[in-house]
């Protein structure tokens, strides 16, 4: 199984993003979209497949897995803009009532809205928040090594990421 | 969600949830903190925020990355010189020539073909549950298990109450091709091309190419390839003239 922890790994990430970007990009290609629509899609569904694995909703037992469950969402995605209006107007000749009606957005908790939520309002925050931030929560760096860093001691790296936390939970409640 | 906890959260409190999430706790920590959690409804609605919170932080990071790990994309395209001791690459070269013969060398034309272009669908995400469509996504769950025939079955099934619905023709075929029921595949795919343009209708041309192939009816699987407008054509149909 793939360990949640190595997913966070910046490398294997890298990787696994770099392996399967050309299966889906030839799918949207060829099913009427373009190479920037690939690029989107692709980086929704790489998203989508992060927080799957984190809340426990998705857990491959190996990257053959992965690589299966990200081409079947980010297939969903494209199906569901294929149903658009815009696109239907466009695209005449694809018969949109014939498409699946399987969503992958239908089953969104209020966990997953509320992570979306702080997604969207992190980039509000200002730029030492953002780095302290991501440098204790997606890179796993100390409290000691993140206070080096920005000069200072690990007490105030500390004081620091729990204000920065208040400031992005303010954020948050005013938007919900 | 927001607004179910009672008041802020502390840094204490949040120091200690956070502990707690992210496995920082030692075993007998945690056990009691879950205990603590057990009928508390505060405090789980302050660990679910917390839990969106970290979880938040890294997606909006993440999207981030997503930016810089796409501009490594050429680059993977690029060959790579390296130095190499070319006796022992030959040396491999002609151990893996003679295996590859070897595995090869009883196998047909078609045979080969085939196996070197088909790649199953791999199919739908199922959710079974109430708000879906159970049956159809039972059928999907035994497809991506490999059980062709129970797939086959409930999609057969469903196909009587939906006679035009081209997802179910579709993975038909998929199931039939994974069945080696090349026949009945065929038969499903061609019902789908001709009954409308769907989304499926050029993947459909693919695989009945493939059918043709395995039907050995070359000329037909031209036909069925080029229709399908896919990237490998080209190359499937040089290996099919040879």
């Amino acid at each position: 199984m793939i360990n949640k922890f190595d997913f966070n790994n910046e490398t294997t990430l890298q990787n696994i993003y770099i392996k399967n970007y050309h299966k889906i990009e030839k799918y949207v290609v060829d099913n009427s979209g373009t190479k920037d629509d690939a690029k989107d899609l692709y980086q929704e569904a790489f998203i989508a497949l992060w927080r799957n694995i984190q809340l426990n909703k998705f857990m491959p037992a190996n990257e053959a897995e992965v690589t299966a469950y990200l081409y079947t969402i980010a297939r969903n995605k494209w199906l569901d803009v294929l149903r658009t209006a815009r696109h239907k107007n466009e695209k005449k000749s694809i018969e949109i009532e014939t498409l699946p009606e399987i969503k992958q957005d239908d089953i969104k908790t209020d966990l997953e809205n509320e992570i979306k939520a702080v997604s969207t309002q992190f980039k509000k925050l200002g730029q030492n928040c953002k780095e302290v931030l991501t440098k204790f929560y997606f890179k796993k760096e100390s409290l000691k090594a993140i206070g080096e860093q920005f000069g200072w001691t690990e007490a105030t790296a500390k004081n620091n990421k729990y204000r920065c936390l208040q400031h992005l939970r303010a954020l948050v409640k005013k938007k919900l | 969600m927001s607004n179910e906890y009672s008041e802020e959260i502390s840094q204490e409190e949040w120091n200690e949830i956070e502990a707690y999430l992210l496995k920082k706790m030692s075993d007998e920590e945690s056990t009691g903190f879950e205990k603590k959690l057990a009928g508390n409804t505060d405090l789980s609605a302050k660990t679910n925020i917390i839990k969106a919170t970290i979880l938040g932080i890294g997606e909006a990071a993440l999207k981030e990355k997503t930016e810089q790990f796409h501009q490594q994309i050429p680059a993977q395209k690029i060959p790579q010189k390296t130095k190499t001791n070319w006796l022992a690459a030959a040396s491999v070269l002609a151990v893996l020539s003679i295996s590859i013969w070897l595995l090869f060398f009883n196998q047909s034309k078609e045979d080969k073909v085939f196996a070197a272009y088909y790649q199953p669908d791999p199919g739908l995400p199922t959710y079974m549950t109430a708000t879906h469509n159970y049956a159809f996504e039972k059928a999907m769950t035994e497809y991506k298990s490999g059980n062709y025939k129970a797939a086959i079955a409930g999609w057969e099934s469903l196909l009587k109450q939906q006679p035009n619905n081209d997802t179910l023709a579709y993975f038909l075929g998929n199931a039939y091709m994974g069945d080696e029921d090349y026949k009945n595949a065929k038969h499903y795919y061609s019902s789908l091309i001709r009954s409308q343009k769907s989304v499926f209708t050029n993947d459909a041309w693919w695989y009945l190419g493939l059918c043709h192939i395995k039907l050995k009816d070359f000329v037909n699987a031209q036909a069925a390839l080029k229709q399908s407008g896919k990237e490998d054509v080209p190359d499937i149909l040089n290996e099919l003239a040879k």
